[in-house]
């Protein structure tokens, strides 16, 4: 059985669990429970959402959502060996999104070679959003990652954030030395 | 972004590279951010490649599937926009791995991505 396994992490609201939901192909199992707070949103994930991409063959890709908040750094232990693939999603509108960045980076993205790509989520609710200080959060790790706009909603968000991750794989196989 | 630097992803206008491209290596430093503009597919693939070493124009060709037109076209818009860094073309030539089980798990991947493409809802 060739099982990869791909990590979205990232902010409250920024639609973790809705890129899993577009990109599995089975019924996704989730734990999303009702806000205490106002988040923008009814339901929010507190655990691990699970999804996958069946390719036939023993071959499959396990699709894990986790809360991108410290406190559940507990979560993060149980997923973060082995990545195929890491996809960081930011909410924009939140004012500390670019902190979150920062320690996610630091967490999860200890070998540069980790297929990595960051959705900034949210970005129209922000006036004139720039993508540089995200970039900068990558450049001050030597990381030369792609940031994309994202509108987690949209199809087109998903299928681009693991097309990188595949692309990023496929460069990474290339290589001989 | 401008509205033409956005346009330039989404067609090729500049199928012919410019003199100054020419027998080089090319590594970018800067991704375009794909997600707010219409884009060729191949774009990421050359992108993914790029982002990880020096590559020439015929190492490129080789290894992924866009035409001749279209990466010149990459190419001469990454360059017009400073996101990739250009150096002469070196005689060593770069060795390629072939793993069976990567190919195959990779064909298949290749051939869900372009299924989505296809059939996305936009």
């Amino acid at each position: 059985m060739m099982y990869k396994k791909l990590l979205v992490v990232g902010d409250v609201g920024a639609g973790k669990s809705t890129v899993i939901k577009t990109l599995s192909q089975i019924e996704t199992v989730d734990t999303d429970v009702t806000s205490s707070v106002d988040i923008g949103k009814k339901l929010t994930t507190v655990g691990i959402d699970y999804g996958r991409i069946n390719l036939g063959d023993n071959m499959a890709i396990g699709l894990y959502g986790v809360p991108g908040q410290k406190r559940f750094s507990f979560v993060w232990d149980m997923v973060k060996e082995n990545l195929w693939g890491c996809v960081i999603l930011l909410n924009a509108s939140e004012s500390n999104h670019i902190e979150t960045l920062g320690f996610l980076l630091d967490y999860f993205i200890y070998d540069s070679d980790t297929p990595l790509v960051v959705g900034i989520t949210h970005a129209d609710e922000v006036n004139k959003y720039d993508l540089a200080a995200a970039r900068e959060q990558l450049q001050q790790r030597q990381l030369n990652a792609p940031v994309f706009t994202v509108d987690a909603r949209k199809q087109n968000s998903a299928i681009l954030l693991v097309h990188t991750i595949v692309g990023l794989n496929n460069a990474n196989d290339t290589l001989a030395d | 972004m401008s509205n033409i630097k956005t346009f330039m992803w989404s067609t090729v206008v500049f199928p012919t590279l410019q003199p100054h491209l020419l027998k080089k290596e090319y590594h970018l430093i800067q991704w375009p951010d794909f997600g707010v503009m219409e884009h060729n597919p191949e774009y990421i693939e050359i992108c993914s490649l790029l982002s990880k070493g020096f590559y020439s124009h015929e190492n490129l060709l080789k290894l992924t599937s866009i035409k001749k037109d279209s990466l010149n076209h990459f190419l001469n818009t990454a360059a017009m926009q400073s996101l990739i860094d250009v150096r002469p073309e070196t005689s060593k030539a770069r060795r390629f791995t072939k793993d069976k089980s990567k190919s195959t798990f990779r064909s298949k991947l290749r051939n869900l991505i372009n299924m989505a493409y296809k059939t996305k809802a936009v």
